[in-house]
């Protein structure tokens, strides 16, 4: 579990890191579709820091926050959005595909939902090798419209796994509301009756989201059974790009003055406010700033792997 | 030196690395009940507990993406589909999860997983029971496709297949199970990506996939009572392909057919044709040619059934067209069926 400071430098660092992006990418230089997490960060850092940070996880394509949530490497983070050769994926990944198994984020994908059976065998390894950790798929809720979502489900509480189903759910897939998707009123009411722990939450608040979320991990240790978070959030940009979307009227712009107020950073920070000195606060802000931008400009400078090198990899190479 | 099945020497090689190495699991649709997934996975769940031995959903989409997940944590997942019209539901995951992963990790995460995929015909199975599909995957890259004609090969290859640290899928032709062969008992690797000479001829190179190396030999008997000694390639792995084996067999015979266990359009014979006819055009003296499943869905009834595969009949005839010599009579020799299977050695 993470102390109020400690939650609210990963979600500053997500944050400013997005924000990076918003000002820089009009350069061109980070040429990869950007689908930005902007307003829904509480969910990959109130997750993994209710696990200690002992999870492996996959995501979407929507994978900024998620990935820095789990391993705070900003600087592959940047490589890889810059195409460039120091990092795991070497450029090859970009800002769709995003992950370092080694650091416990796995993959991040662009096709909705595929993601979500690979949790079920990262949490069947652990269970078969008794190791104590928690495979956590994220995935929007326009991935519950797909069919490996509902096997995955299954076959997941069938066999008892330790795995979060961890359900981004900002109401729209692109254009297209929930209500426009499902032939369903109440999804608790079908997903509640697998033989799992269902929670539900819409608080933006990352450290309410880390408590009930260890809460869920002990009950799995009580009585093993996967967990299912419905999270309310909100994206505030548009589907894709780093732009926002009120121009185009199919989302009520009250709705995101609602949530505005009770944006998931300023939750956090209203709390520092209570226990910490202001100047504090400011520093910690500053010095994520000063790491990050120090990062940028190494990124931008530095190598790109050589074209000639790119058959490299494709089959496990140390054997 | 025993003689054992095809059958039995899967089940060997599964049986000797669960042994050998306890993160191998197996796991399937129906592979613990009665029938054993034709018998292959006899005594696995008794031996090794049905942790490591089990049965799943109908859910050919998740549970390649669940077995991908075990992979990337450290197990070796055999994950059996008996037909490979059911193992294409988990097509998402392989394209677009499992074809990538490893290119997104520059090559440093072992991804031990082999897909055991049960091809061929019955009786009368029609469209959707009895596809090979073998070329889907060598088309993506990040595969490594193996489809074994005996028991010899069947083990060596499994063996290899299920301590190599990338994904394999391993096609297995239903009428070679009942092929038996004198091979050794204890385990042994046969490498992968090599191809072998199954039959020396200096006549002809004949290319063949799978089942389809049964029945070139059965022709090469036929074609060699009128003294035309075929050659006959098995590549054993479709990807990586051994080029080399085929490559050197066409030069010196100076004319190849390939015979493959699939459609032709854009298959693996096409892949192979165009490798022949760039490797060895100035010594081919004939096109290269190609024989294949036709171009339409599987029919159900027999007689169309029988004109929808090829079969050592097609192979002579074939021959006799690229040699350019007159038909030979054929009446009264009984080819394979599903009646008349074939039970080895080749
Ligand atoms: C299988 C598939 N179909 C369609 C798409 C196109 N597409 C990309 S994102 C998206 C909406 C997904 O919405 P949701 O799952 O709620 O995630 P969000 O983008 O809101 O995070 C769609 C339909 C896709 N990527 N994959």
């Amino acid at each position: 579990m993470k102390s109020n400071l400690e939650l609210y430098k990963s979600l500053y660092l997500i944050r400013y890191c997005e924000q990076r992006i918003i000002d820089l990418y009009h350069e061109n230089e980070m040429r990869t579709p950007m689908h930005m997490s902007f307003g829904q960060e509480y969910i990959p850092v109130g997750v993994c820091s209710g696990l200690d940070m002992k999870c492996d996880i996959t995501s979407s394509y929507r994978s900024h926050a998620n990935f820095l949530a789990k391993t705070a490497d900003y600087k592959s983070f940047f490589y890889e959005m810059y195409g460039k050769e120091d990092t795991v994926g070497k450029g090859k990944c970009g800002s769709m595909h995003l992950g370092d198994p080694k650091k416990g984020h796995i993959l991040s994908s662009g096709i909705v939902a595929s993601q979500i059976p690979a949790a079920t065998g990262l949490a069947f390894a652990n269970k078969y090798k008794k190791i104590q950790n928690f495979a956590i798929c994220f995935f929007g809720d326009g991935a519950i419209d797909s069919g490996c979502f509902w096997e995955s489900l299954n076959l997941a509480c069938l066999f008892k796994l330790p795995v979060f189903f961890i359900c981004e759910d900002n109401e729209w897939a692109v254009h297209t509301p929930k209500s426009d998707r499902r032939g369903y009123k109440d999804l608790k009411k079908i997903v509640g009756n697998f033989d799992l722990y269902f929670y539900e939450e819409e608080s933006n608040d990352a450290e309410i989201l880390q408590k009930k979320v260890n809460e869920a991990k002990n009950k799995y240790k009580r009585n093993p059974k996967p967990i299912f978070f419905n999270i309310r959030c909100y994206r505030y940009l548009a589907h894709i790009g780093i732009e926002t979307d009120w121009n185009y009227n199919y989302r009520p712009k009250k709705v995101y003055n609602k949530w505005k107020k009770k944006d998931c950073l300023k939750i956090q920070k209203d709390k520092l406010f209570v226990k910490y000195d202001k100047n504090l606060i400011k520093n910690t802000e500053q010095n994520i700033e000063k790491k990050v931008d120090a990062v940028i400009l190494k990124a931008k400078k530095s190598k790109s792997l050589n074209s000639r090198e790119m058959f490299k990899g494709l089959f496990y190479e140390n054997d | 030196m025993k003689m054992i099945s095809y059958q039995e020497a899967i089940r060997q090689a599964t049986y000797s690395e669960m042994e050998k190495d306890k993160n191998v699991f197996i796991c399937g649709i129906g592979i613990t009940s009665h029938a054993k997934a034709f018998g292959t996975t006899e005594g696995l769940e008794e031996k090794f507990g049905s942790s490591r031995c089990f049965d799943t959903p109908i859910s050919e989409d998740a549970m390649t993406g669940f077995v991908f997940g075990s992979a990337v944590k450290g197990l070796k997942p055999i994950h059996v589909h008996i037909r490979s019209d059911f193992f294409i539901l988990g097509m998402n995951q392989l394209a677009n999860i499992i074809s990538p992963f490893q290119y997104y990790v520059h090559g440093t995460i072992p991804l031990p997983i082999v897909f055991r995929v049960i091809i061929g015909r019955g009786f009368g199975q029609g469209a959707q029971h009895s596809k090979s599909l073998l070329s889907f995957f060598t088309h993506m890259p990040g595969f490594k496709v193996i489809a074994p004609s005996s028991p010899r090969d069947v083990k060596g290859l499994l063996t290899s297949a299920i301590r190599d640290n990338n994904p394999v899928i391993f096609f297995e032709h239903r009428w070679l199970y009942w092929s038996e062969q004198k091979i050794r008992e204890e385990s042994y690797e046969i490498q992968i990506g090599k191809g072998k000479i199954i039959k020396k001829g200096a006549d002809i190179t004949i290319v063949a996939i799978s089942w389809m190396n049964v029945e070139a030999i059965f022709a090469a008997k036929i074609l060699k009572k009128r003294n035309i000694n075929v050659e006959i390639v098995d590549p054993r792995t479709l990807y990586p392909l051994d080029k080399k084996i085929i490559i050197s067999s066409v030069k010196k015979t100076k004319r190849c057919l390939v015979v493959d266990c699939d459609w032709t359009f854009s298959g693996v014979s096409a892949e192979i044709a165009a490798i022949v006819s760039r490797e060895c055009f100035d010594s081919l003296e004939k096109p290269v040619q190609r024989l294949g499943f036709k171009h339409v869905p599987c029919p159900t009834a027999r007689h169309l059934e029988n004109a929808f595969y090829p079969n050592a009949e097609n192979i002579v005839r074939a021959v006799e067209e690229i040699l350019q010599i007159e038909p030979m009579n054929l009446e009264g020799i009984e080819f394979f069926s599903n009646e008349k299977r074939f039970k080895g050695p080749l």
